[in-house]
């Protein structure tokens, strides 16, 4: 019996050793230590053995099982090993092949300006303000102290529909409704991005483009303050580096008024094509809102004061983007939409 | 403006540069936006004077001419003599260019040798001397052997101005003047403007202003003894350099005088007047005047007229008439300076096109106080070039008198508007020094002349202060005062997330006009009468192309398909979120609604070709799943689609959008006949839905659901259907039946084969139940399943599939 025992542990350690796959050494579990296996018929023999055999015969049964119970998992751990080698080996992939894409979409240049825009502006606590294109002579003139004949109205050469209505010209009607809607409360700290319409078709105007509105109305609003905050919108937009120059102008809607001029972000101040050897790239208008202007929407002028400005979003993409076609942006070449992210 | 830098300089000392003088005027507002010089097409032309003319000897219509050309005399060969000796001409000398690549040679002309070529203005491209056929004969003070562009100053530095709207006093050189003056500190130096007026010889002429709500003022000043000539030299450069071209001396002097003080001068041939009279008034209906062009112009009764006592013989303020036009016979003129209203200037001129350089500046404003002072000054420059003789007095009907403006100044309320702490006297300074009358006190008050018409109340003399005294030398302070809260509204929220759905869904943003052609409706298959065809029309479009307002955005989408199919692009989806313009009526009495609208439209396959994987065609289905996903991540609940039929889109693949009652739009594949009448020629798919009706019924705020404590059951179920039942009808039936033990039904095949009639397809859900109290057990799911599948069979004739 003894002899029996070792003899099938002797076969079992070499049908370990050669089993050359886990579903093999499955097998030889079972021949072995199986239910039917010839380890558990040994120990179904032992009713017949002599009570002085049958400990010393069942001790060793159970070494035997528990020692070969062992070679089992030791063996089946390399063997797992191995198959998993051999498995990464033939799962080798040329990782220069391209990957899926997935396909998102693009957001419009001018739409992430705007974006950007908004985002600096809601920022320092304005709040973002819509209004109709279609506007009234009265709003888009009159109510902005451009009477009708006014030499101002040349400027922007206008879509009318019939005399008294049409395509707005500026963002700054969105100044007047603000107005007669909040007037008198302050403080106002609006901006008001949108389509506005001028007469003018060429390489750098086109008949639709976008704006964005600027206005603040408090007490002891100032020209210095104007300045710190297109500074500020300046460097948040084109980098820290920026400077900005206010130039004295003219808009009947504002006074003073201003232009106003960043370095180039081309050439730094040095001199190049894009700010025509300035060094300084005009950027928006804006100035002191006219007495007139706060009077007729409900501020007195002795009290508030305040600023607006304007900006060409066109503009601003021209430059960030390096984009030299103005009319690039209405076409929606897919080539060109694609590079905007 | 046209600002020649040395003209300049008669009005006012400077010690800077053109381009120093450039950048101090731009930092004042008063834009520079170039400096240039007269263009000349020639090189190696210079003065030389006529030592001897003699004939040639071989030729009759040829001259030997000896000319010094301060280096040496030489010879050349000329085919006129219209000079003398001891005149200055240019000489082009062997090598010289001329314009229309003209290179002068040495040669020789009929046995004499050539070394050189005198030129004549044409030759040389100036045009000066007109209707002088010959050489350009110099002054004789012209130093010799000087480069000819030098000695003309054609190269004088030209300062062109840019100027806005208000600043109509610098439209006059020594309006410019004044504003340099503010800037430096030096004084203006006005020309000297006596004139000795004498008894009359020719009848005075009647000045009758009728109009005079639109004439503020008549000056007159009548001139004998009228010799009409050519222009000295220097005066014909200088009307050059203003962009004016010379003509003959007393026309020259009118402009020369207009470009000085900025005030529109007109000569009258005095003879020409009928009556010796001259009226300002209104034309009268259908009046007919052909002007200094030569066109033949009908008036209308508002149009401002000079008159004579029988016809109109000018547009006032705008241009002259041909029939009392200055000629070479005229012995005797009046000259005109007047004050005309802007807007009524404005007016005539645009109904005739004109825009003349006098149309301009009346327009922008004209000193009323100026008239008289620029009407002696052309008349001293007439005297001094001996064009003819004052005679009489200086005729003057001031109909409504401008008197210089107190303002009173605030110096406080100038230091809080600006920002900027300046000294009273710093801020009275910057008026004094542009000849302001200042009254110091605690105010100031600033007398400010009438020329100065952009100085109307405190806050212009606050920017005028600002302005002087230099914007880059304001301080940068920041907002002060109450916080605020920048937040986007809901609205704004949602739009921008909008935006993110559809580029999440690979779909590219485009941004089309806002009008469209008229022809859009005719491609769209809109029917006449349909109320998208009830468009805005502009009343001055730029071109038919952009003349109306759109109504929808699909055919601003196709136009850009075709754009970049046109460009071989093939695989485009594209969305816009903007604004259709829908009228109430027509013609508009209210403004129209302006409707935030999204626009969808996609041709070509998905995904992009891929080694693992090929492209699959886009279908009605990709654009229904976008809208789909769309409406799902907007938290819109129980949307259907129903089939519809739309004019642009083909029977049978398109789609209204419902939530409840409310249409949110449609979905559907563009119509054949519109891709053949766009020339697209990929199937498209499109949508389009009202965002207004969108925002209404989203619901971004999420609340969350407990996970489920029970595991749901999973079953398929093939039914055979006729073609008549719709997949929701299925679906419908399967929740309705299954109430809440069903949490799902997928539709994850539709199939069509052999083993099914014709007529009929095969559909199948996966249905997923589940009862949030308990475990579900298997007789109960088979339960139900079957009753589903009986009512499919009693309510939808439906056939179960093995």
């Amino acid at each position: 019996m003894q002899e029996k025992l070792n003899g099938i542990a002797a076969s079992a350690r070499t049908d370990i050793s050669m089993a050359q796959s886990q579903e093999d050494l499955k097998k030889i579990q079972v021949t072995y230590l199986g239910k039917k296996g010839k380890i558990t018929a040994v120990l179904r023999g032992m009713g017949q053995l002599s009570p002085e055999e049958r400990p010393l015969i069942g001790s060793l049964a159970n070494k035997i099982r528990d020692e070969l119970a062992a070679l089992f998992a030791e063996r089946e751990l390399q063997l797992r090993k191995e198959e998993q080698e051999k498995r990464i080996e033939a799962e080798k992939v040329d990782i220069t092949l391209p990957g899926r894409p997935q396909e998102l979409g693009h957001f419009h240049p001018l739409t992430m300006v705007m974006d950007e825009i908004a985002d600096i502006f809601l920022g320092l606590g304005f709040s973002i303000v819509d209004g109709p294109e279609v506007e009234t002579d009265y709003y888009n003139f009159e109510a902005l102290n451009i009477p009708k004949d006014h030499p101002a109205r040349d400027m922007q050469d206008s879509f009318y529909f019939n005399p008294e209505m049409l395509l707005r010209t500026h963002t700054s009607p969105v100044q007047v409704h603000t107005m007669e809607k909040v007037a008198p409360q302050v403080p106002v700290r609006i901006i008001a991005p949108g389509k506005v319409y001028r007469r003018d078709d060429d390489a750098t105007h086109s008949p639709m483009f976008h704006q964005v509105e600027g206005l603040v109305i408090d007490h002891n609003v100032s020209l210095a303050d104007l300045k710190g905050t297109l500074l500020l919108f300046a460097q948040q937009m084109f980098g820290s580096h920026q400077q900005v120059r206010l130039r004295p102008s003219f808009f009947p809607f504002t006074e003073p008024s201003a232009e106003v001029d960043i370095s180039c972000m081309m050439c730094h101040g040095k001199g190049c094509r894009v700010c025509k050897d300035t060094g300084w790239i005009e950027i928006l208008g804006s100035g002191m809102v006219h007495p007139h202007v706060l009077e007729m929407s409900g501020y007195d002028p002795e009290v508030y004061t305040g600023y607006a400005f304007g900006m060409g979003v066109e503009r601003i993409a021209m430059l960030k983007y390096g984009v030299d076609d103005l009319r690039l942006f209405f076409l929606n070449d897919i080539r060109m939409l694609r590079q905007f992210r | 403006m046209r600002v020649p830098y040395t003209w300049l300089k008669d009005f006012i000392d400077l010690d800077i540069s053109a381009y120093q003088l450039a950048e101090m005027l731009t930092q004042a507002g008063i834009e520079v936006e170039e400096i240039k010089t007269l263009e000349t097409n020639f090189t190696d032309v210079v003065v030389a004077e006529v030592v001897s003319l003699v004939k040639h000897p071989e030729a009759d219509n040829l001259y030997v001419v000896r000319v010094n050309d301060g280096k040496e005399v030489r010879t050349v060969v000329a085919g006129i003599n219209n000079f003398a000796k001891g005149d200055k001409v240019p000489l082009a000398k062997p090598g010289a260019t001329l314009p229309n690549n003209v290179t002068i040679k040495r040669t020789k002309l009929r046995g004499i040798e050539s070394n050189g070529m005198l030129c004549s203005a044409e030759e040389l491209g100036l045009p000066l001397n007109p209707g002088v056929n010959g050489v350009l004969v110099l002054d004789r003070g012209t130093p010799l052997g000087v480069p000819l562009a030098a000695a003309l100053r054609l190269d004088d530095p030209i300062l062109v101005l840019d100027l806005t709207p208000n600043r109509a006093d610098c439209l006059g050189l020594i309006g410019v003047a004044a504003e340099v003056a503010a800037l430096t500190g030096q004084k203006v130096q006005m020309p000297d403007n006596t004139l000795n007026f004498t008894e009359n010889e020719l009848p005075q002429p009647q000045v009758e202003v009728r109009a005079q709500e639109l004439c503020a003022r008549f000056t007159a000043l009548v001139i004998k003894d009228v010799q009409i000539a050519l222009s000295p030299l220097w005066l014909q450069v200088r009307l050059l350099q203003a962009g004016i071209r010379p003509i003959s001396n007393i026309v020259d002097i009118t402009n020369y005088v207009m470009w000085e003080w900025g005030q529109p001068l007109h000569a009258y041939d005095y003879h020409t007047l009928s009556e010796q009279t001259i009226m300002v008034r209104k034309a009268y209906p259908n009046e007919v005047l052909v002007t200094l062009d030569n066109q033949e112009r009908t008036l209308s009764e508002e149009m401002l007229v000079i008159a004579d006592a029988e016809k109109a013989i000018g547009l006032a303020g705008v241009m002259g008439g041909l029939a009392t036009e200055v000629s070479s016979e005229t012995k005797a003129v009046l000259l005109e300076s007047a004050h005309f209203n802007a807007a009524s200037i404005r007016r005539t001129g645009r109904a005739f096109g004109l825009y003349s350089e006098a149309q301009q500046r009346f327009e922008k404003g004209v000193d009323v106080n100026g008239c008289a002072e620029a009407l002696r000054r052309a008349a001293r420059l007439i005297e001094l070039l001996e064009a003819g003789k004052v005679d009489g007095e200086l005729l003057d009907e001031y109909v409504s008198p401008v008197y210089p403006r107190q303002i009173r100044l605030r110096p406080e309320r100038a230091r809080k508007l600006i920002g900027l702490e300046i000294s009273q006297r710093e801020m009275a300074n910057i008026f004094k020094r542009q000849g302001f009358g200042v009254t110091e006190g605690t105010q100031l008050h600033v007398t400010v002349p009438t020329s100065r018409s952009d100085l109307q109340e405190e806050v212009d003399l606050i920017e005028e202060v600002a302005r002087i005294y230099g914007y880059d030398k304001i301080p940068t302070t920041f907002l002060s005062g109450q916080l605020t809260q920048g937040r986007l509204t809901e609205r704004q929220r949602t739009l921008s997330k909008i935006r993110q759905l559809l580029v999440s869904c690979g779909l590219a943003e485009a941004v089309c006009y806002s009008f469209i052609s008229p022809q859009q409706f005719e491609l769209l298959r809109i029917p006449q009468g349909h109320f998208l065809r009830h468009a805005l029309s502009l009343a001055n479009p730029l071109s038919v192309e952009q003349s109306v307002m759109r109504t929808m955005l699909t055919g601003g989408l196709l136009a850009a398909l075709v754009y970049n199919q046109n460009r071989n692009q093939h695989n485009i989806r594209l969305f816009e979120l903007g604004t259709v313009f829908l009228p109430a009526a027509e013609p508009l009495a209210a403004l129209p609604e302006e409707r935030t609208t999204l626009g969808i439209a996609m041709m070509g396959s998905l995904p992009t070709e891929h080694w693992q994987q090929k492209a699959v065609e886009i279908d009605f289905f990709t654009v229904k799943g976008i809208v789909e996903t769309l409406l799902t991540r907007l938290g819109i609940k129980g949307f259907s689609f129903q089939n519809t039929e739309l004019p642009w889109c083909q029977p049978g693949q398109t789609a209204e959008v419902w939530v409840g009652d409310v249409s949110l739009g449609w979905v559907g594949r563009i119509h054949p006949e519109v891709l053949d009448n766009y020339d697209l020629q990929q199937s498209v798919f499109a949508a389009e839905l009202n965002v207004e009706n969108l925002l209404a019924k989203t619901q971004l705020v999420t609340s969350y659901t407990p996970l489920p404590r029970y595991p749901a059951v999973l079953r398929d179920m093939a039914v055979v259907v006729p073609d008549t039942i719709s997949a929701a009808d299925v679906m419908k039936l399967i929740r309705e039946v299954g109430g809440p033990l069903v949490e799902d039904v997928t539709l994850f095949d539709q199939y069509r084969g052999p083993q099914i009639p014709q007529g009929s397809r095969s559909l199948a859900f996966a249905v997923t139940y589940r009862d949030p109290s308990r475990t579900l057990s298997d007789e109960t799911v088979t339960e139900m399943h079957q009753q589903i599948e009986a009512a499919l069979a009693t309510h939808l004739g439906a056939g179960l599939r093995g």
